[in-house]
């Protein structure tokens, strides 16, 4: 056993824990469950331009930031990607050279956008050499035209072709392989084997007698060129098991991470684990290795000495880790990128333990301290314990890199063997071979004969006839003959290239490499949708109802800017055009912890980067105290109630069979109502909860006096001053340009979701009040917005609220569509006739809603009637089945900070973030500065989680909800142990079109390269293209898109003309995919109702 | 008479689940459009199977007595073997099957929903109607050999959905090792039906209780071991218990269904076909009472790290079998 490290440890301890910041831009950033709030999963990245942080992801993660071209060429194929969008976006590449011709044929030019277009929209790629074997036999691709040829080059072939098809093609297969230096003579790979096979294995049995020059020469040489390769990569890219699995197959991981899992688990848990983990105070590389040593089952026997293993090592996590990365013979200047590595196993896990790290006090749960390095530690532990029983299993070695170094020396041949087998993919036949030597019981290890002979076969193999430069006929004849079919280009023309001609074909088809392809469909596919956005706001100038407010709206909706109110917002507007509707982010401009009557605590609503501080409790009313002190009671024996059901019913000897008894009637009875009738038990079930709970009619801890100590973020104050209420109320009303004819009611809608079963449920609510429901926001708004005190310094301000308005506070459940309002008893009675009007409107609005969302729901009934489909959204959020409760943020791609006129009138499909802003009241834009910093990153956030969890949901996602256990109440794994899966389910981002978010602004491109000049938060988003911004000059229909490094550009597209339809279910009814802007009528005043 | 048509209950969904099988290989019914015709099919097979259950119900409440044992036909003989296809319709078959469709029946509501554009869909109800099949048919069976193909099918659908996601190699993994060490008790069981037919003549549980009084104390034990450690293993028992934290690696209304409700359950049930046999043996119950009493700290002790709440239909969690097999003893199950 190596010595502990004892060199100079302090600058290294220094250079670890700081370390630590850095490690946390590679890790998902993403929060508990209960916190779950959107967020860029590329964070770490941001910095970088968006090409260039999907490479580098790509380089850490392995993880590919764009669809699998397949599913863009299926986007193709719907129309929702066009050639002349895929044009553009290429000539906008000048490393491309788009332009360049690269050969004069008889029936045109070929120019490397041709080839460019062949590439992109079909497959391309090179084969294995038994695929193009397959190909030849199996698809007969070598003699027939491939399937998806275009319809006119086929033509073009028929007439061209003089001995029919299967001549043609041939002759073609023939002449790329002649432009190459290859023939077709070659026999297959695996035939070659076979008489390799034949000639070698006679002599296997007389291993001592082989030619032991031709061994150390050439076998030895590029064995150990391979491992000093190998062991080069220890550190930056692989670690121990890494290491191990790319000479054995196995990862020792597999072993490692039920045991380090459940310890995690157990240590982070929010409260679902029975018995609390021991000494957590102590930390967690302490408290699991006192749990160790204090345990004779801790870990499993065979695994060599690891109790004195685990004992060398001292509480000290950092310390321990040091010694580890000695022991393993690691260089220092490795060390960071190891751990880095290691932690990058398991980037789940480690990502919540690193959000832990940086969250010290969450939630107030024990223990307040969680540390990187303790967990990595108990990694790096258990790595190498099972590392040394693997070694020492299969050559008797440590786990150390000078070991394993002199080991593979001297097995040079076994090295080669096990090498190729992992890493570079073996035709069949050979791999069997080396299969059935690995597979040798352990006590009768192959001798190095037998390795011998596979190393100098593969070696042969390896080195096996090839063309001209290595090229090969699957690897690169094979694109050339699918180019040259696809361009058209016959064999004779082909034949006339030269050398030179036919390498420049290869370097751009390699000039488009997977990135680069990506990055051209998707801007591309942005491009696209983004002329559809342009042309419908363009032809809108002067459609849009409340450009300017000549008279007094009916009724003015705050809604929270999130794009699901789009369609809310449009049902309710096309019902009556007297309602002004604004958007606003969903916490109206007040943070605020808030505590409502039943909860055990605070909870900041506000966004993420914002700390509140200012406090607000919901206290019952001073007359109904006798009522409250019941209704606590109650609640208490309820929830006493639900505990013993959840723990009663498995915990302890006897109380289980008691419970289970007493509840399983009624438990049966409650599943059958929740699946068979899901709404009308979850109704039911709600009515008799409220009715046992007694409701009691509460107020808000509102008013501060106005001497009261300042309030500040570490010392939050109860209550507002009145001159802070009046800063809050005048910063949303100039905010959304809502400072002159308020209507008599001015309703501020909050939102939120409630459905059943689903541990993503912060994930539906609203992301401007950090995962919550924004409805107290919008109480305390209204509330203050309503004391005369307020408006009174309000009309100092130029605010004038008249008299008779009133504010009304309400939530939005987006889920079922449900209105909560709140303090209604104190509406004045003049106002109750407008807003038993407003109601049965918002009541309509609610079926329209929910008859659009209908559409895109599978399950949903087919042509519903709004009630019936109302019905159905209810429904769905009580259905404890339904592993889409709502279809959240899906779709989402625009975002419009402006006045509501410029898209009014719009059918825009639930797609577009709606922020209210007046440009006309701020020519320098100091508000549309504000908000671009406040809803920016919350609109990119909601929009880049979606957009990567669409790409690769495996991986950037948390894959399909079916296979999801909730764990320590932090998160959610696939079974039983494997990784925390971050990111989005599949059932949340299935219908999600990825795309970046395009942000248009109402304002002119001066004042906002304003503003791109002196914010760097905006700058780092826009630049680095994680948002598309765009300008919609206030004055006139002109439209500007930001080209980062080029500036302003005026979008000049060709006018396509809109059609009209009444309303949106005209337009809507009878689709379910996604559907391009168009106007709604706008001409009748139409009647309104009640 | 309507006791007659018993045969119908494990058989229903098990046409259901080879119709959904063969639709599978035939390509008729996959992917999104297939999905109504196959939740229709799963829900009916296994509603109808519940009918008939709750006819016979019905029946036995009305009438005050149950049908009891129901021998239909034999299904294989040879000198001095027999085995029957028989029913045993008493209290405690009947009761335990019908709340065992219900609960399947709800399953199966649950999963169409829950499972809805998973790419296994059609496999995972085939699996589901599989094991409805097997666990009614072991539940109902007259004789140990009919229980035994229960059983034994159950085995096979609980390592098919377990590994369910055939792309997670950790799944499959885990698969494995739950089925292995089910063999164990598979093993038990085999011994136990062997001797019966040796010692006792026949499988049929009539038999196996009448015939009891006659071995002696030595043979009682291994046969009845048999029997006890197929129950273990099934449910879950210290020293078996290990294999449930393995097997929760299916979707949701599977894992729930096997390991949270009715097949850790199948055990317990074995004993309680056998408790009249088991009172002959009062080391065995003391056993099976501190095995089960064993079980209680075990359970809070092998969750204490990687805890879990699965979204399950019915609200108990993995199974804490082991208070019905302590409480066996008190007869209090």
């Amino acid at each position: 056993m190596s010595p502990v490290c004892t060199e100079a440890p302090l600058p290294m301890r220094q250079r670890l824990l700081d370390w630590v910041h850095h490690l946390e831009h590679h890790l998902p950033g993403q929060a508990p469950l209960r916190d779950f709030i959107h967020h860029n999963t590329l964070h770490g990245f941001q910095h970088l331009p968006f090409a260039e942080a999907l490479r580098q992801a790509k380089r850490v993660t392995g993880i590919h930031g764009y669809w699998p071209a397949e599913q863009f060429r299926a986007a193709f194929r719907r129309g929702r990607i066009t050639w002349p969008d895929l044009e553009e976006a290429l000539l906008r590449h000048p490393e491309l050279a788009a332009g360049e011709v690269l050969a004069e044929l008889p029936h045109g030019t070929v120019r490397r956008l041709d080839l460019y277009r062949v590439a992109l929209l079909h497959d391309l790629r090179p084969l294995q050499a038994s695929q193009l074997a397959w190909q030849r036999t199996g698809r007969r691709a070598l003699s027939t035209w491939q399937p998806d040829l275009d319809e006119t080059v086929r033509r073009q072939w028929l007439a061209a072709a003089t001995g029919g098809e299967a001549e043609a093609v041939a002759d073609l297969w023939r002449a790329c392989l002649a432009g190459l230096g290859l023939t077709d003579g070659t026999p297959h790979p695996e035939e070659q084997l076979d008489d390799l096979l034949d000639f070698f294995v006679p002599d296997a049995g007389h291993g001592a007698d082989l030619d032991e020059r031709l061994f150390s020469t050439l076998v030895r040489g590029e064995a150990d060129t391979l491992m000093d390769r190998l062991l080069a990569r220890l550190g930056p890219e692989l670690t121990l098991s890494g290491l191990l699995a790319a000479l054995t197959g196995e990862d020792l991981f597999d072993d490692v991470r039920p045991l380090l899992l459940r310890h995690v688990a157990g240590y982070l848990d929010h409260g679902l684990a029975a018995w609390p983990y021991p000494d957590r105070a102590l930390g967690f590389f302490a408290a699991w290795r006192r749990q160790a040593m204090q345990d004779w089952s801790f870990l499993p026997e065979e695994l060599v000495n690891w109790r004195e293993e685990i004992d060398s090592l001292g509480d000290d996590a950092v310390e321990a880790i040091m010694a580890l990365l000695s022991r393993l013979g690691l260089p220092e200047k490795q060390w960071m990128a190891y751990l880095e590595r290691l932690a990058l196993r398991l980037p789940g896990w480690s990502g919540m333990i690193m959000w832990r790290h940086r969250h010290p006090g969450y939630a107030g749960l024990s223990p307040e301290r969680v540390d990187v390095l303790d967990y990595l530690a108990v990694s790096l532990v258990l790595e190498r314990l099972y590392a040394m029983r693997l070694c020492s299993r299969l050559w008797q070695v440590e786990p150390r890199l000078e070991m394993l170094r002199w080991y593979f020396r001297s097995h040079g041949a076994e090295f080669l063997v096990r090498w190729s087998l992992f890493n570079d993919p073996l035709p069949e036949h050979m791999a069997a071979y080396a299969g059935r030597l690995l597979a040798q019981p352990d006590d009768d290890p192959p001798d190095e004969a037998h390795w011998y002979v596979l190393a100098r076969m593969l070696r042969i193999g390896r080195h096996a006839a090839g063309g001209r430069g290595g090229h090969t006929p699957h690897g690169h004849a094979w694109p050339l003959f699918l180019l040259a079919q696809h361009l058209g280009v016959t064999a004779q023309a082909w034949r006339t290239w030269n050398t030179a001609q036919v390498e420049r074909v290869l370097d751009a088809l390699a000039c488009l490499d997977e990135d680069r392809a990506g990055l051209i469909w998707l801007q591309a596919y942005e491009s696209h949708y983004r002329h559809q956005v342009f042309n419908a706001i363009v032809q809108n100038q002067g459609r849009g109802r409340w450009a300017r407010r000549d008279r007094r709206p009916a009724a003015q909706l705050i809604f929270c800017m999130d794009e699901r109110e789009e369609g809310f917002r449009r049902h309710l507007e096309e019902l009556d055009p007297r309602l002004e509707t604004l958007g606003a982010a969903g916490f109206f401009g007040v943070p605020i912890h808030w505590q409502g009557l039943d909860d055990p605590g605070y909870a900041a609503l506000c966004p993420v980067v914002v700390t509140p501080a200012h406090r607000v409790r919901e206290e019952p009313l001073a007359e109904a105290e006798p009522l409250h002190r019941a209704h606590v009671t109650r609640r208490q024996y309820r929830q006493l109630l639900r505990e013993q059901l959840h723990q009663g019913t498995r915990l302890g000897l006897f109380r289980p069979v008691l419970w289970t008894l007493l509840a399983a009637p009624w438990a049966v009875l409650l599943l059958l109502g929740k699946l068979l009738a899901p709404l009308t038990t979850g109704g039911l079930v709600v009515r008799l909860r409220d009715w046992f709970d007694r409701s009691v009619p509460t107020r808000l801890t509102l008013t501060a006096p106005a001497d009261a100590p300042p309030a500040t973020v570490a010392q939050p104050r109860i209550g507002l001053t009145d001159g802070e209420q009046a800063d809050r109320v005048e910063g949303l009303l100039r905010t959304i340009g809502l400072t002159d004819r308020l209507a008599p009611l001015v309703v501020v809608m909050g939102h939120g979701s409630l459905s059943q079963n689903n541990p993503h449920l912060a994930a539906y609510d609203c992301g401007a009040c950090s995962g919550r429901h924004g409805g107290p926001n919008a109480r305390v708004f209204a509330a203050m917005a309503n004391r005369p005190a307020v408006r009174e310094v309000l009309r100092s301000r130029g605010i004038d609220i008249p008299d008779d308005t009133w504010f009304l506070g309400a939530e939005h459940n987006t889920g079922s569509e449900a209105i909560t309002w709140f303090d209604l008893a104190l509406l004045p009675g003049s106002q109750r006739d407008a807003l038993t009007r407003l109601q049965a409107q918002l009541a309509q609005a609610q079926a329209g809603s929910a008859h659009e969302r209908s559409r895109r729901l599978a399950s949903a009934p087919r042509q519903p009637t709004p009630a019936q489909a109302l019905a159905h959204v209810a429904g769905r959020t009580h259905d404890f089945s339904q592993a889409r409760p709502e279809l959240g943020h899906v779709t989402n791609a625009v975002a419009l900070i402006g006045r509501r006129a410029v898209v009014q009138g719009l059918f825009f499909d639930r797609r577009m973030f709606l922020i209210s802003y007046d440009p006309t009241q701020d020519p320098e834009g100091r508000i549309a500065e504000n908000i671009l910093l406040a809803a920016g990153p919350v609109g990119a956030g909601i929009s880049l989680e979606y957009y990567f969890s669409t790409v690769d949901n495996d991986r950037f996602g948390c894959g399909s909800k079916i296979m999801h256990n909730v764990t320590g109440l932090l998160g959610v794994m696939d079974g039983a142990a494997s990784d925390l899966r971050t990111g989005l389910p599949k059932q949340m981002i299935e219908i999600h079109e990825a795309m970046r978010l395009l942000v248009i602004v109402e304002q002119t491109p001066a004042v906002l390269t304003r503003i791109h000049a002196r914010q760097p938060a905006i700058r780092e988003l826009v630049d680095n293209a994680w948002i598309t911004l765009a300008a919609k000059e206030p004055a006139s229909e002109r439209l500007h898109l930001f080209r980062p490094g080029e500036g302003w550009v005026l979008w000049a597209g060709p006018l396509q003309p809109l059609e009209t339809v009444a309303r949106s279910a005209d337009w809507y009814s009878g689709h379910d995919g996604p559907l391009p802007p168009v106007f709604i009528a706008q001409s009748a005043e139409v009647e309104c109702h009640g | 008479m309507v006791e007659r048509w018993i045969w119908l209950v494990p058989l229903l969904p098990a046409l259901a689940a080879a119709w959904t099988g063969v639709g599978l290989l035939g390509g008729w019914n996959r992917g999104e459009a297939g999905e109504p015709a196959t939740a229709r099919l799963a829900s009916w097979s296994v509603g109808l199977a519940l009918g008939v259950l709750l006819l016979i119900d019905a029946q036995g409440l009305l009438t005050g007595a149950t049908p009891g044992s129901i021998r239909l036909c034999s299904w294989m003989e040879t000198s001095g073997y027999r085995v029957m296809i028989s029913f045993t319709l008493d209290r405690l078959g009947l009761a335990m099957a019908t709340l065992a469709a219900l609960l399947a029946w709800l399953a199966v509501r649950f999963s169409i929903h829950y499972l809805h554009r998973e790419a296994g869909f059609q496999r995972f109800f085939a699996l589901l109607n599989l094991f409805i099949a097997a666990l009614l048919l072991f539940l109902l069976s007259g004789n140990a050999v009919l229980a035994f193909v229960g059983w034994e099918m159950m085995g096979l659908t609980s390592y098919l959905l377990i590994g369910y996601a055939v792309e997670r190699s950790t799944a499959t993994r885990h698969a494995t090792r739950v089925l292995v060490t089910n063999r164990l008790g598979d093993a038990g069981f085999t011994v136990a039906l062997l001797l019966s037919f040796t010692w006792l003549g026949g499988s049929e549980w009539t038999d196996i209780r009448g015939g009891f009084a006659l071995l002696d104390s030595f043979q009682m034990g291994i046969l009845l071991g048999g029997f006890v450690l197929a129950a273990l293993v099934k449910s879950a028992q210290v020293p078996f218990a290990a294999w449930l934290g393995r097997s929760l690696e299916g979707p949701t209304p599977s894992s729930a269904l096997f390991y949270g409700a009715l097949m850790v359950h199948a055990g317990v049930y074995l004993l309680l076909r056998l408790e009249q046999v088991l009172r002959h043996s009062p080391v065995l119950m003391v056993v099976l009472m501190l095995l089960g009493g064993a079980d209680r700290p075990v359970w809070p002790a092998g969750r204490i790290g990687a805890d879990r709440c699965q979204k399950r239909p019915d609200q108990r969690d993995a199974n804490p079998g082991g208070v019905d097999v302590f409480d066996l003893r008190p007869g209090l199950v």
